[in-house]
């Protein structure tokens, strides 16, 4: 049972007005059962006696249900049942924060943004969430744990004749954001760069296009962010390998058998996940299944090696143990595997060495777009803004860049990795998965890197 | 499940509190219950309800909102008080306009009983018939079944009150033979009008249809869009990503129809309404300020004829309002949620067979838009290509990538489907959408040698939870 308390604000200022000024707060709790071999979940907000009897024999009632039509029993891998208590670390609690300090720097922000004659929109956030899990379950376990989580950032969009170009800061979809208190927001320094985005969106209207052709792409942080997310995370989420996802999400090429033989990726990847990472999202002492946090590889110099794993689970690839990826969105969801945080390991490369050492190619920054294939092999992704690389220089500014390859084939290419000065942990905070859907967050910290010969620039017609 | 009622009392309650002040009040209510099913069998199981309200405080033209689902009378004091506090310190809003007064709505019938009374064990015994059929094939299936009840209500301090439930029933199921896969969904607001074995049915048929299927090259060709497939695209041109018919959007030049009210800017065979009264949508009478919702003619043969207002967007383009306020303020428009493709005179299979050569598409899969301001979107085909040669399916296509601009396709469109479908986009959101046939579609990128060989161990190798289940390791 996870009795969950939630609180969080959101703060937004659009063309000069507030847009958002809310907090929220909801509290409940979800029993997860097996009963005759079988699961089911139930979720109620009536924390009473009555209220939390009703939810469980609800449960009970849906595990029949679901034993009707199984295969198998459920069992679980072995973990010793943990009573502890873990806290998010955080130097200011962002809720002590006065709401007009918030609100003063989103607005000195939106007068920079909006001072571009062709910005049509300025939009600039933040927000902030707590959450105090209780967790038991009837094998003794009791935990006790305290998230937070703060973000900040902004998008402009420029319009004229018809284009319409949008530049964000730190990132896209909403900013950055780290499992920290509010002293990420001075971190970010947003008023800093506020001049250089809008002058970048502007600047995008007039851009050439991304030619379409055959390029050495280097790709900065944010958006090696979500590749790794989309190419590695949801791939090796050991339930979408075993089919638990075909329905919507799709399946993964990442099947069992090839652990240990696949080439993912050149020598130089490897990707590890890792729940204790200082300020990841998905950090946290224990994962929503009692599993205590762990660090591992999913790709050690470029093979698969590992999965994220639940508890049910994680025996069929023989790991006695689960690697406790295993998260709710909400008191109102199932526990399932979710990705972790999970990193791109840094190399050794300066990142104006590695742009000098590149002829021709392009530098990609920010994600704007993303699709892939249901088996996490065939992907397209936009970007923001791109710059042409002639002769180890950067060049004139591209609009609409885009690049699509083929997952092992892309990661194979990967030669040059910036090392750990430019690596730095990215939050993705929309990660949608299920049915019904959740919404979860994790970290994916990466240095820029090269990548040799990829299609760029896909045009219609 | 809470009555429109027990709705009423509660916004009571926060009006009370609120006293002289002037307040909002938004009451949201669920009981969902999905089923969810893979290597036929059911893995995951689950039931949720929760009611919450969304308390938006007035001073002057500063506004501040408190959201919470804690409704004893002690935590609605708190969340009202620390909502008046919040606004206090607010920068005032020019653009805030007062509380609508009491209004007047068009009944809409979305609520069945029997959806929102389904049990554990009926949606277990439809997913059990529809493995069942499955199993018959040796296919593995993997699927949900969903029913919800929803019951939402807007009050205010100068005596508006509205509420209006609605229901909600889906049942899709993706088959996996040899390889190959078929997939097929059925939605209704009437849980007794979803069959899932029709639908397991189906997707049977379209996995067997798929097995050893072959390549063709990128390029432009003539497609025959299932209703999935339409219902996607149309999304993204409303729904999200594009804003087309969100007038703010328009006003701020970010739409792709900035600027063309009145003019044409899709084929003359497309026609598309914002209809929330559309019998097979689970819509709702008014919207989140009160305001009654309108049907608008948004595409009326290509031309764009309207867009759709909230009171804000609608004083400043001197018009009214068309019901589609979200939570206020909303300095980002009002935006469409029942959209409805107006139905030509063609079926699927009349479409194929007048075909000489072209692509018939199930649906599509990680759908997104690339470019905005040009409509460029891209995604996946999945669970059933084929290739169309005089006429005839001739045979399975494995999957490709589209890029693909909207406007363009839906200016090229040949033939429009006459039977209306509820349908789902990738990313949530329901449609009613019809089939197509749409010349010059451009397939940007074919699967290949990388994509077979990396797929090839999925036919052999591939472990369903059930063998784990038996095996428990893997050696």
């Amino acid at each position: 049972m996870r009795v969950v308390e939630l609180t969080s604000q959101s703060l937004s200022v659009r063309n000069g007005k507030i847009a958002q000024c809310s907090w929220s707060e909801s509290v409940g709790f979800g029993v997860r059962v097996i009963v005759d071999g079988a699961w089911g979940f139930s979720a109620g907000a009536k924390l009473t006696k009555g209220g939390i009897e009703k939810t469980t024999r609800r449960a009970v009632e849906v595990a029949r249900a679901s034993a009707s039509l199984k295969c198998g029993s459920v069992t679980l891998a072995a973990e010793a049942p943990h009573q502890d208590t873990w806290v998010a670390p955080q130097i200011v609690d962002p809720f002590s924060v006065p709401v007009e300090e918030k609100l003063q720097l989103l607005f000195s922000v939106d007068k920079v943004l909006r001072k571009g004659k062709k910005v049509a929109v300025a939009g600039s956030r933040m927000g902030f969430r707590r959450e105090k899990i209780l967790f038991a379950n009837s094998e003794g376990a009791l935990i006790r744990q305290v998230l937070v989580r703060s973000g900040a950032g902004y998008t402009v969009t420029a319009s004229s004749g018809g284009e319409i170009q949008d530049r964000s800061y730190p990132c896209s979809f909403g900013g950055q954001h780290s499992a920290m208190g509010y002293e990420l927001i001075g971190g970010l320094a947003l008023l800093e760069n506020a001049e250089r985005i809008r002058d970048e969106a502007e600047a995008l209207l007039r851009a050439a296009g991304c030619p379409s052709a055959e390029k050495d792409v280097i790709i900065d942080g944010p958006q090696l962010a979500l590749q790794i997310h989309e190419s590695c995370g949801h791939p090796s989420e050991l339930d979408r390998v075993l089919g638990m996802e075909a329905n919507f999400a799709g399946t993964s090429f990442m099947t069992p058998e090839k652990m240990g033989k696949l080439r993912y990726g050149s020598r130089l990847v490897n990707l590890v996940a890792d729940t204790t990472l200082p300020t990841g999202l998905a950090t946290r002492g224990f994962d929503d299944e009692g599993v205590a946090a762990q660090r591992w590889h999913i790709v050690k110099d470029g093979i698969l090696v590992g999965y994220q794993t639940s508890r049910e689970v994680a025996p069929v690839v023989g790991e006695k143990r689960s690697r406790g990826c295993a998260r709710a969105d909400g008191w109102w969801s199932v526990p399932m595997i979710r990705i972790t945080n999970l990193s791109f390991m840094p190399g050794d490369w300066e990142l104006e060495e590695l742009i000098g050492d590149t002829k021709d190619g392009v530098l990609l920054s920010n994600n704007r777009s993303w699709s892939i294939d249901q088996r996490r092999l065939n992907f397209q992704f936009g970007t923001e803004i791109g710059w042409e690389i002639k002769k180890g220089k950067v060049g004139r500014m591209l609009k609409n860049p885009t690049y699509q390859g083929i997952t092992p084939k892309f990661w194979a290419s990967c030669d040059a990795i910036c090392n750990e000065r430019h690596w730095k942990p990215w939050g993705v905070v929309n990660c949608g998965k299920g049915q019904p859907m959740q919404v979860s967050a994790m970290t994916h910290g990466t240095s820029p890197a090269r990548f040799r010969k990829v299609t760029v620039g896909v045009q219609n017609k | 499940m809470i009555t429109a009622a027990g709705a009423r009392s509660i916004c009571r309650k926060v009006m009370q509190i609120a006293g002289k002040r002037k307040a909002e009040v938004i009451l949201s209510a669920e009981e969902t219950g999905l089923t969810r099913f893979a290597n036929n069998a059911i893995h995951q199981n689950v039931t949720q309800s929760d009611v919450s309200v969304s308390i938006r405080a007035i001073l002057g033209k500063k506004t501040a909102r408190t959201n919470t689902n804690r409704l004893d009378r002690g935590s609605l004091e708190e969340a009202v008080e620390r909502a008046f506090e919040v606004a206090t310190i607010q920068e005032p809003n020019p653009e805030l306009l007062p509380l609508p007064s009491a209004q007047k709505y068009r009944r809409v019938r979305s609520y069945f009983g029997g959806t929102a009374r389904s049990t554990p064990a009926e949606r277990a015994a439809a997913v059990k018939g529809a493995v069942g059929i499955c199993k018959k094939q040796g296919a593995s299936a993997a699927g949900a079944f969903s029913t919800e009840a929803n019951l939402l209500a807007v009050g205010n301090t100068r005596g508006l009150f509205a509420a209006g439930r609605s229901t909600l029933s889906s049942f899709s199921v993706t088959v996996e033979l040899d390889g190959a896969a078929g997939w097929a969904q059925e939605m209704a607001t009437d849980v007794s009008e979803v069959d899932s074995r029709s639908a397991a049915g189906r997707a049977v048929a379209k996995a067997l249809a798929s097995r050893k299927p072959k390549g063709v090259e990128p390029g432009e060709y003539e497609v025959i869009l299932e209703p999935a497939a339409v219902g996607d695209l149309v999304l993204m041109l409303g729904y999200y990503y594009a804003d087309a018919f969100n007038a703010m959007a328009y006003m701020e030049r970010r739409s792709p129809f900035s600027g063309k009210l009145g003019k044409r800017v899709l084929g003359r065979n497309f026609s598309l309404t914002e209809d929330p009264f559309h019998g097979l949508l689970p819509g709702r009478g008014f919207d989140l300020e009160g305001m009654p919702r309108k049907r608008v003619g948004l595409i009326e043969k290509g031309v764009l004829r309207a867009l759709v207002h909230d009171r804000v967007t609608a004083k400043k383009m001197k018009t009214r309002s068309t019901g589609h306020a979200g939570p206020q303020p909303a300095p980002s428009g009002a935006n469409v949620s029942s959209l409805v493709v107006s139905p030509g005179g063609a079926t699927v299979e009349g479409m194929v067979g007048r075909s000489k050569r072209g692509i018939l598409v199930t649906h599509f899969h990680y759908t997104n838009m690339v470019d905005v301001s040009k409509l460029i979107a891209t995604g996946m085909t999945r669970d059933g290509t084929f290739l169309v040669e005089n006429g005839r399916i001739i045979g399975p296509l494995r999957n490709m990538r589209f890029t693909q601009s909207l406007s363009e396709a839906f200016s090229n469109i040949v033939e429009v489907g006459k039977e209306q479908v509820l349908c789902e986009g990738f990313f949530g959101g329901g449609v009613v959408a019809t089939g197509m046939r749409i010349k010059d579609f451009t397939f940007s990128m074919k699967r290949n040698s990388e994509e077979v060989r990396a797929c090839r161990s999925l036919r052999t190798g591939r472990l369903g939870l059930q063998r784990s289940r038996a095996q428990r390791t893997l050696k």
